[in-house]
Formats: structure tokens, sequence, C-alpha cells
């Protein structure tokens, strides 16, 4: 069908378009998150993860694949491996379900509520569509923002709340202004988070006195428009017993995790985690704090037997109410 | 994916991968990427008024880009009334039968670091042709003896590590170099190459920056081999892509100022403005009282193109200043691995795209993370990523 790509890329597009999910996980199997949570009072208002962390979590599991697939984009029997672990959609999320993934969402939902903001999350959560955006599958995407706008809509839904910074990214540079209509107000957590931590004088407290350092993910550190790089060096410094210690190059400088190669070029994308993680070790810190699941994934592959030193930052403040 | 782009795929994929395992490759990289990236830090850090430069030096260079053909008209005719030879070639093998005509075969030359000569493999057509060409920048001197290509376009040579060239030069001239001796290897290099400056019959180098309307060039080096090359040679040959055109002397020193600036030198070593041929000569070996040709090429090879294209036109400022590389987490790795033919890193990605087509660019474009970090590092904030995405679609869209 292309002249140009890798089979992998096309097959990815083809998941997307036909099944909402790159990874072919049915829309109610990523909303497992939320189902989870119970009842939630209705509101207008959606947190919508667009997937991303279960998506991320299974290909954490799916390491093994990916590894091999990734070594030669230009071959075709990568593709018929990732095929097959594709086709069995549902069941994914039950053979390679990865909780610390998975669960982040519910908790971020759970963080909201803590701080009084009512929020509530759908039965159904189809992918963003960031990766129709990044390998240049422009037309299907605008095409896709109109089905999610659709979808939104009869949902009833007129703001959403954003965990990760390729779908924030997406939704206000993107959806915002090339897809008729989208015209849903988007609130990115940290912002909010930030807001909230100050107008709720919310306690949050960490056992022991703890030194973490922050990863800035690309797309808020480098956004073109609005960045985020102060809202979580906020939150973090306003939970008690907790020490920020920047690494050598941060905020605008920040080196990028590597991530958005791992289907290319799996080892390069690994090499670069590696560049990224010890700088980041360098600061002696406890704890890595992410704020994206595709950073997240990989330091931890980076960081091998200590990949627990990774945190996102909404797990660590998650952690940081219950124990206050 | 079609049969011969898989082929180019596959290629650059081995040749990516065997420079990630190579343990002295990776130890250079990393070696000249952070050196370097420490150097421009604290030079901007220093001087923040860089940044101001680079915005003034934008703004000229978008003047230009707009009205291209005009200043290219101009700088030709500006050339000309000082007495260069003023050639124009509109493709790569039309430099080269240009060159190829003026110097023929069977003569020496001397040529200068110049990525516009790579660009159209210039070397080796003139070796082709029967010529003795040498590469007098030491680190283009050290890639032409292991017959390797540049892997940046300041530091051409920053994966090669010194024991190597310790290896190569041994061989060269039947002795042994002891490897931590970095001195008795330039020693080395610049003996051997002094004879040939003053036997070379034709010079060849390219331009940083060219003023079209007072028709000066201006050439940055840090070596002075150029400044060699340029006075001593019987004739002298410049090579420069149309991009480098600006207006005025005034303009090219601004932009000379920022191109040095942002490739992590204080000032360059040497600046060397080249005004028109002298009436006689009394350092060149050519006759002393006929005044000395002096030719200048101008080379389009898609540039134009690229200039017309109004999603693309961003990426002909480049200065090459080579800051967006050393910052590139894919380069510091792989190093100009992540690149085509001739350009390197994201934009070297887009410039391949234009000037060695789709085919060769694909997997440069699908190899970027698109993280940003090129455009905060770039003095005139280019948006690559952006253009790399744009690039993405039309591939994809095939």
């Amino acid at each position: 069908m292309s002249d140009y790509l890798p089979e992998i890329f096309l097959l990815i597009r083809k998941q997307i378009i036909e099944k909402q999910n790159p990874l072919g996980i049915p829309p109610d199997a990523c909303a497992e998150w939320c189902k989870n949570l119970g009842a939630l009072k209705h509101t207008d208002t959606i947190l919508y993860s667009g997937c991303l962390w279960t998506i991320t979590g299974i290909i954490e599991r799916l390491d093994f694949v990916i590894r091999r697939v990734a070594k030669d984009p230009a071959s075709d029997i990568g593709v018929k491996v990732l095929g097959k672990f594709i086709n069995i959609g549902k069941k994914l999320t039950v053979k390679f379900r990865n909780e610390i993934c998975e669960n982040i969402p519910a908790k971020a939902v759970e963080i909201l509520k803590q701080l009084k903001y009512n929020v509530s999350c759908l039965n159904e959560e189809p992918y963003s569509g960031a990766l129709l955006h990044d390998l240049g599958f422009y037309d299907d995407l605008v095409r896709y923002g109109e089905t999610l706008r659709d979808f939104f809509k009869q949902h009833g839904v007129k703001r959403i709340i954003l965990l990760d910074p390729h779908t924030y990214d997406l939704f206000i540079n993107v959806y915002s202004k090339e897809v008729d209509d989208f015209d849903f107000e988007i609130i990115n957590f940290l912002e909010l988070l930030n807001e909230l931590i100050e107008k709720e004088r919310l306690e949050l407290r960490w056992d022991e006195e703890i030194i973490v350092t922050y990863h800035d993910p690309c797309h808020y550190s480098r956004a073109t428009d609005k960045k985020i790089i102060d809202e979580p060096r906020n939150i973090l410094t306003s939970i008690k017993n907790v020490k920020l210690r920047e690494p050598y190059n941060t905020k605008n400088l920040s080196i990028c995790c590597g991530a958005p190669l791992e289907f290319t070029f799996y080892d390069l994308s690994k090499e670069i985690a590696k560049i990224r993680y010890q700088e980041l070790m360098k600061t002696e810190a406890t704890y890595i704090i992410t704020a994206c699941p595709l950073c997240f994934i990989n330091l931890r592959r980076a960081a091998g037997e200590k990949k627990e030193a990774i945190k996102d930052i909404i797990d660590f403040v998650h952690s940081s109410i219950k124990r206050g | 994916m079609r049969a011969d782009v898989k082929k180019i795929w596959k290629s650059y994929v081995k040749n990516l991968t065997k420079a990630m395992k190579d343990k002295y490759f990776r130890i250079g990289v990393t070696r000249a990427t952070d050196s370097y990236e420490e150097k421009i830090r604290n030079l901007l850090t220093r001087f923040k008024e860089s940044h101001e430069l680079a915005q003034e030096v934008r703004a000229i260079k978008e003047r230009v880009i707009d009205n291209i053909d005009d200043f290219v008209d101009k700088a030709i005719n500006t050339f000309r009334e000082h007495g260069f030879n003023v050639h124009y070639a509109e493709t790569e093998d039309e430099a080269k039968e240009i060159v190829g005509n003026i110097v023929g075969s069977g003569k020496i030359v001397v040529k200068a670091k110049s990525i516009t000569s790579e660009e159209i493999r210039l070397r080796e057509y003139l070796l082709e042709k029967g010529n003795e060409v040498w590469e007098t920048d030491l680190g283009e001197f050290i890639l032409q003896l292991l017959n390797d290509r540049p892997m940046h376009l300041v530091t051409p040579s920053l994966h090669v590590p010194r024991e190597k060239v310790a290896e190569i030069f041994g061989k060269l001239l039947s002795k042994k170099f002891d490897p931590s001796n970095v001195q008795e290897l330039v020693k080395a290099a610049s003996d051997f190459l002094r004879d040939k400056y003053y036997s070379a019959d034709f010079g060849i180098v390219g331009a940083n920056v060219v003023a079209a309307l007072d028709g000066a060039i201006i050439l940055i080096h840090n070596e002075g081999n150029i400044r060699f090359i340029t006075s001593v040679s019987r004739e002298l040959i410049i090579l420069t892509g149309i991009e480098k055109i600006v207006p005025t002397l005034e303009d090219a020193m601004k932009i000379a100022y920022v191109l040095s600036r942002f490739a992590g030198y204080k000032v360059g070593g040497y600046y060397d403005i080249i005004g028109g041929p002298r009436s006689y000569n009394i350092i060149s070996t050519a006759e002393p009282l006929q005044p000395r040709k002096i030719h200048i090429i101008f080379l389009d090879n898609g540039r134009k193109k690229m200039m017309k294209d109004p999603e693309f036109r961003e990426a002909a400022l480049c200065l090459r200043c080579g800051a967006c590389m050393y910052s590139c987490p894919v380069f510091k790795i792989i190093a100009g691995k992540f690149g085509g033919p001739t350009y390197m890193a994201g934009i070297g990605a887009i410039w391949t795209y234009f000037i060695d087509g789709k085919e060769k660019a694909s997997p440069v474009i699908y190899t970027c993370l698109l993280d940003g970090r090129c455009r905060e590092r770039c003095p005139l904030q280019i948006d690559i990523p952006k253009m790399i995405l744009k690039l993405r679609n039309r591939l994809a869209s095939k």
C-alpha cells in the first residue's frame, strides 16, 4: 500500500482505523480501570486516558516480541509475529495485564475525588489517535478525530481532562484546530492538579524524607505553545518530606527518553533511554518521577532491575495522599 | 514497501546497528557531543546577545529566501563585475562537469572541508578523472585516508578515536605513531600536506556566507588550512550552495558571528573574506603579473525547490552550525548514521529529501524522535519536528 513505509506502521494504522486501538484492544477493555472505580456521580467532565496507560503497560509485557519485531523495520517477519498478538484483541488485556500502568487513570480520578473535583469516566475508551499523527497519516487522523468527536458528543461530554503529554498535545494542537466542532474544553491533569492542591490546601506527605528527580516529557517542556514545566515541580515540592533535585539537562533542554522509536528501532530507543536514565540517576534521587506513560516504560526498560525507581507523578501523588 | 526502498532501509538499519555496537565509535561520539554541548551552553550563558543577533539573522535569511531568484541574479552580476569567473549549476552533474572542465586531469588539487562538495561527491569525481586530490582539513584528511564519511558538519571525524588515527597515519607514512601523542599526529599531517599546497594546481573551497550585493564570500575555519589554499593555489574554485547568499557583507558578518557561536566557538579561528582576484601575485604560484583566476560556482541541486515550498522553506535557513546535532538524543548514539548520503540528523532528513530524493530520505525521516530538542538549540529556532511530520505525511500518502 505504501512505497516508503515499513509494514509495521501500516499494521498500526489499520488497527487504529478498524479497531480504534493500535493493539486491537476493544474500547470496553480499555476502560476496565473506569469500570473498577464503581459508580461515579454523573457529570459532563470526563477523565480520558485514550487507553494509553493500558497500551503502554501491555507493550512493556510484550517486550520480548517488540524487541524482535523492531530490530529490522524493513523486514515483514516482525509484522507477522506482532500481528498474531494483536489479533487476540481483548485477551491481550488479560494475558499481558500490567497493573502498575493500567491503574494510573483510576488513581488520577481518586486524587480528583479527594480534591472534591467532580469527574467521571466512560465505559469505553477508544484510543487517542496519537500514532496516526506521529507516523504521518494526517488525513486518517483528521477523520479519526471526527469519530472521536462524535463519540464524546454522544456521551454528552463537555470537558475532557487528559493525563499524558501526547494525547494532550494532539487534542490541543491538532483536533481542536483541524477537526470541525471539536469544541470541548481540554484540561491538562497536571495543570488542574497544581491549581487544586493550592486551592484545597490538600496535605500531601511522603513517609520518610526522600530526594526525587523529575524527567520532563518532550511534549510538555518543549510544547510550542503552552509549556508545562512548573506545574509538576510545584506539585512535587508541595509534598512534605520530598526534595526535588534537577538533573543536568532539564526543562526545555531535557533529553528525550527515546520511546518514540520503540516500534522502529528498539535497540536505539533503549540506548537513548540509558543515557537519560544514567543522567537522572546522577542526582542520587530515590525516585525518578515521570509524567508520560511512554517515558515511564522506556526508562523502566533502561533501569532493568532497578525499574521500581521510576514512578509516575500520578502514582506518586496518590501514594502521598494515602500516607497523609 | 517498494523493493528498492526496502534495500535502502536494510542497509540503513545495518549501518545504524553496526555503529551502535562499535565501542570506539560510541566513545568518540559521546566525547564530542558532550563536550560541544557544554561549550555551546557556556557560550550562550556568557553571551546572551547571541540569541538576539540570531533573530536578526533569521530575518535576513528569510528575506533572501523569499526573493531567491533575484538574489542569485544579483550575486552572479556582482561577482562577475569583481572579476570572478561565475558559474551556475542547477544539478549535481552540472556542477561536476563545470569543475571537471576547469580542472581536467592529471592535476594536484587541495580541498578545504566543504559539505557542498561532499554533496556532489567532488573529491571522488576528480579522483576518477585522474587527479591527485587532498583534503586539508585534519578531520577530512583522516576520513579520506579511512575512506569514511563525515559524521558532523563542523567536526567531521568526531567518531574516529586517536588510536585509529595513529594506525592510519602509520600506514600512509610507514612510521609508528603513539596515539597519545596528539601533537605528533597533527604535525605528521601538516608536514605531509604542506608540500601539497605548494605543488597544487587548484584549490577548492566552499563558502560559509556569500554577500550578493558586495560580491564577497566569508570562509570560517579553525586550522588555517583554508588561508593557505586561498593564498597559494594557482587557481581557486569556490563551490557554494545558493542558500549561503545574503544581501551585504555586514549581514554576512552577523551570520559568521552567530554561526561560530552556536558551533561552540567564542570566535572562529580564522575568518577569510574574498572579494575578487588580485591584479598581481606575490604569494600564489600563479603567473605573477596575471590576475589569478577565481571561479565561483553557485549550486541549486534542489535548494530552490525547498525555498519555494511554503512547508519547507524554513529548512533553507539552516546555517550549518551543527548545534542541533550535538543536542539530538539519536545523534548522541549513532551520530551521522542518522542521516542521508550527505546531510545528517533531523535537519539533514529534510535536506536529504530535497537533494537525494524521498527514497534515501525515508528511513532518516522515520529515525527522528520528534522531541524538539534541536529546535531549542537552533539559533534560528527552525521547527524541524514540524517539517519531519510533513515529510512523513508525504511519504505515507504515497
